[in-house]
């Protein structure tokens, strides 16, 4: 067995497991259909795919008269309609702003690891952050979803060390200060 | 401005949420009954859209409830009108294949009907609506993890019985 067949086995059994990407998965659905047509798998993605692809064939004038029966206000999207274009292109939620105690925790540490880094991290400039996102272009095919934080005592504990981060330059700063007054006490000893 | 939100992005669901009712009741006609229901309160509902943070998730939400409600007064579980639904268009060159491809679809759609509600719900929005574990977690309200079981176990299962039965073949 060769690099390139573990690897689609390894992307298929994370694939079984749930764990990959939604372009990991189209990846592997073409990999299916050219490599094993008969396979399990790409019945099933040929199933997926035409369930995804087919309109309902419904005549939805009898629920748009309902609808105007209801309320005159209502009307049915006109062709060119920009507004009602949106038939059959499926529009992405927008995120979901939780306030549940869980979830407080990953967005205190979440703000305060921006903070931090806002505050002790040099300043990029425009060019250096192009060539970066062209340096790592694999960074899109990334599901950043699998990395956020969940799980309470973890954001705990992040928070907790993006605090200490945030803190650790003032407390330096206030041995600074302290050492400098000894060291003043040392030279004039009687404060004057 | 709470109709024109319907409008926008409402009215545009319609064929994603006929899917998802299919998919929950596993009858055409009911699913289309479903969703009509669901508009309409959706329709009598929008001065509350406003308010709503993720409107398709709502919609969604809402249906799933009303397909629940619906599925509990027929008391009854159906697959059997399946027989009866309209020809998918299929890209068969020639009749024995689209006859392989009908059935083979019906055997499908029997299987993921045998499956547990969430984990058929999980499974429509990943591979049908192709949305990330996240926006599958928001839309039903449950953990990334559970998200993944889910997921992990309605996969595993439609592709054992595909292999067990040779009549899927």
């Amino acid at each position: 067995m060769n690099n390139s067949e573990r690897d689609w086995q390894e992307l298929t059994r994370r694939y079984y497991a749930g764990e990959t990407s939604l372009e990991e998965e189209k990846a592997l659905r073409l990999h299916w259909s050219e490599n094993a047509p008969d396979s399990a798998e790409t019945k099933m993605a040929t199933y997926f795919e035409r369930e995804a692809s087919e309109s309902s064939d419904i005549d939805w004038s009898e629920l748009s008269a309902k609808l105007v029966a209801e309320d005159s206000s209502f009307r049915l999207p006109q062709v060119g309609d920009s507004r009602a274009s949106g038939v059959g292109s499926p529009q992405k939620p927008r995120n979901l702003i939780y306030f549940k105690p869980r979830f407080l925790l990953a967005y205190a540490a979440a703000l305060a690891a921006i903070l931090a880094a806002v505050f002790l991290l040099p300043q990029h400039t425009e060019t250096d952050s192009v060539a970066s996102a062209e340096g790592f272009p694999i960074t899109e095919s990334v599901d950043w979803s699998r990395y956020e934080i969940t799980d309470p005592e973890e954001a705990k504990t992040i928070l907790q060390q993006s605090l200490q981060q945030v803190a650790n330059p003032w407390n330096e700063a206030t041995r600074a200060s302290l050492n400098l007054k000894n060291i003043q006490l040392l030279n004039n000893p009687f404060g004057r | 401005m709470s109709a024109q939100i319907f409008h926008t992005r409402v009215w545009p669901l319609r064929d994603r949420l006929y899917r998802l009712a299919y998919r929950l009741l596993g009858e055409r006609t009911e699913a289309e009954d479903v969703v009509q229901e669901t508009m309409l309160k959706l329709w009598e509902k929008r001065t509350d859209l406003i308010e709503v943070n993720n409107v398709e998730a709502w919609s969604f939400r809402l249906l799933r409830n009303q397909s629940i409600d619906r599925y509990r007064s027929l008391k009854r579980r159906t697959t059997q009108d399946l027989a009866n639904a309209p020809e998918p268009v299929s890209n068969a060159s020639n009749p024995s294949q689209q006859i392989e491809q009908k059935e083979l679809r019906q055997a499908i759609d029997q299987i993921i009907q045998g499956l547990p509600e969430q984990r058929r719900m999980v499974l429509h929005f990943r591979e049908v609506e192709e949305r990330s574990y996240q926006e599958i977690a928001d839309m039903l309200d449950i953990s990334l993890d559970q998200v993944r079981i889910d997921l992990h176990r309605a996969r595993k299962a439609l592709r054992t019985q595909l292999i067990k039965n040779p009549c899927y073949e």
